[in-house]
């Protein structure tokens, strides 16, 4: 009577062998995933008097430069799409804010929170808004790129926790590149968003005839500005997902990053930008 | 003629037979074994209150040197969830990866096994949302420590299974401390 076949010991070695390199590999790969987020916190809190004055603080990330390779690419999709093609892309590098409002005065009061921030292209900066509106001597409108809707009332002491969203960072992108780049209204563009009422982008390369790409830039600083009608704090953290590894850095304590200037030419930090300003009227 | 002939020569037993252990632990397989395991990570000390308890998965890989003695290597991740009261970095996702290798030590008894291990190696944070809250440096650090397994052989010569207790130093987390709880399963080639 034969006997029944059995695995010999070798091939079951080998297809452990096999199991066992994969999971190793997987738990490998978890270690470094691109996936993992990298959080940059601010420098100090944030605190106000309860007074009109706003306060800001300014988180400026850094990337790598492109290599000459990746920079002839660069230039050949800059060719192709008809302007500019970002190093940093909006749809590859994704932020996200956490923030903690404490109320530390003695009486209820509420807060107002916007932030504002940078492409490698355009910059939103409001007291440059401040300024071009004084010269008409009109008042700036109370706008910014991101603005956090109906901020709750605050008891004395009580903390608010809140995040500012991967796809509000997308849509106050969109704003500044359509402002700084493709001739959007000012205002229009800013209070409305895009995909409920697309007002002010008739000129941005999705919206021409016909429709070309529009690659949106990243921002790579982030700007909260903050001010409460009692004395509050202020606690934010800047969350990064950098899908092509192009951050300088790893957000490792001994890698701060506010120190752009400092560091070598290769900074992205050294890039130039406009000012967003808007038309006088 | 008779002298021709050896005298016969008739065994005897002196005293009884010893009973034969069942299962005998010799018999079962020796030499390249991996593990899997499934369980929690708590992380105590100063870091404790700012990562609440995490499941984790394992994979160890080893080698019996002896019946009483293997150099195993040993991956175990696991996820956690931040908690810092008030601040911005409550409510992360954080997942803690250690790589370390032990030399462990076994007591063997028919179906049971008593281990004692010790070793070192790396842990990897993965973000670095602790440093941002002023309690790492560095996303990778040493740990060291030893644990503790007792495990159940089957009538297999290959498997067995069990539940293994690690206790790990963490210098570089703000001198913390990792316990490690797992219920394992033990494949011996």
């Amino acid at each position: 009577m034969p006997t029944p076949p059995t695995r010999p010991r070798a091939a079951r070695a080998i297809l452990w062998t096999g199991a066992l390199t994969a999971a190793a590999g997987a738990v490998a790969s978890a270690g470094c995933h691109p996936n993992d987020p990298v959080y940059f916190p601010a420098d100090a809190i944030l605190q106000t008097d309860g007074t009109a004055t706003e306060v800001t603080e300014t988180v400026a990330l850094r990337f790598r430069s492109p290599s000459a390779s990746e920079q002839a690419d660069l230039d050949k999709s800059s060719a192709d799409l008809g302007y500019a093609a970002p190093w940093l892309r909006q749809d590859r590098i994704h932020l996200e804010l956490r923030y903690t409002v404490t109320n530390i005065g003695d009486r209820d009061g509420t807060f107002s929170l916007f932030v504002d921030g940078a492409t490698e292209f355009t910059r939103f900066d409001y007291q440059a808004v401040v300024a071009a509106f004084a010269t008409g001597n009109e008042k700036a409108p109370p706008v910014g790129l991101i603005q956090i809707s109906n901020p709750p009332f605050l008891k004395p002491g009580q903390v608010f926790q809140g995040t500012v969203r991967e796809d509000d960072f997308r849509e106050g992108s969109l704003d500044l590149d359509a402002m700084g780049r493709f001739m959007a209204p000012f205002v229009s563009v800013l209070i409305n968003r895009s995909e409920v009422n697309p007002v002010g982008l008739e000129m941005v390369p999705s919206s021409l005839t016909p429709p070309k790409p529009w690659i949106l830039p990243a921002l790579w600083e982030v700007t909260p500005r903050f001010t409460s009608t009692q004395p509050m704090t202020l606690q934010f953290l800047v969350r990064v997902r950098d899908d092509d590894q192009r951050l300088w850095e790893d957000g490792a304590a001994e890698l701060t990053h506010d120190a752009c200037a400092a560091q070598s030419a290769q900074d992205r930090c050294l890039s130039t930008f406009t000012p967003v300003v808007p038309p006088k009227t | 003629m008779a002298a021709a002939w050896p005298a016969p020569v008739r065994a005897q037993v002196t005293e009884a037979p010893r009973p034969e252990l069942f299962p005998d632990p010799s018999k079962f397989a020796y030499g390249l074994y991996t593990q899997g395991e499934l369980g929690a990570v708590v992380i105590l000390g100063p870091a404790g209150p700012h990562l609440r308890p995490g499941w984790g998965v394992g994979l160890a890989v080893g080698y019996d040197l002896t019946h009483w003695l293997a150099a195993e290597g040993r991956a175990v991740g696991s996820t956690h969830t931040t908690a810092f009261a008030n601040a911005p970095q409550d409510g992360e996702l954080l997942q803690l990866y250690q790589l370390s290798g032990a030399l462990k030590l076994s007591l063997r008894y028919r179906y049971l096994a008593i281990s004692a291990d010790g070793g070192a190696g790396m842990l990897r944070t993965s973000t670095n949302v602790l440093a941002t809250a002023g309690l790492n440096q560095r996303r990778s650090s040493l740990l060291f420590g030893g644990g503790l397994a007792f495990d159940y052989h089957t009538l297999s010569r290959h498997f067995s299974f069990g539940v293994h207790a690690s206790f790990f130093q963490l210098p570089s987390l703000g001198s913390s401390h990792a316990l490690v709880s797992m219920a394992a399963l033990r494949y011996a080639f």
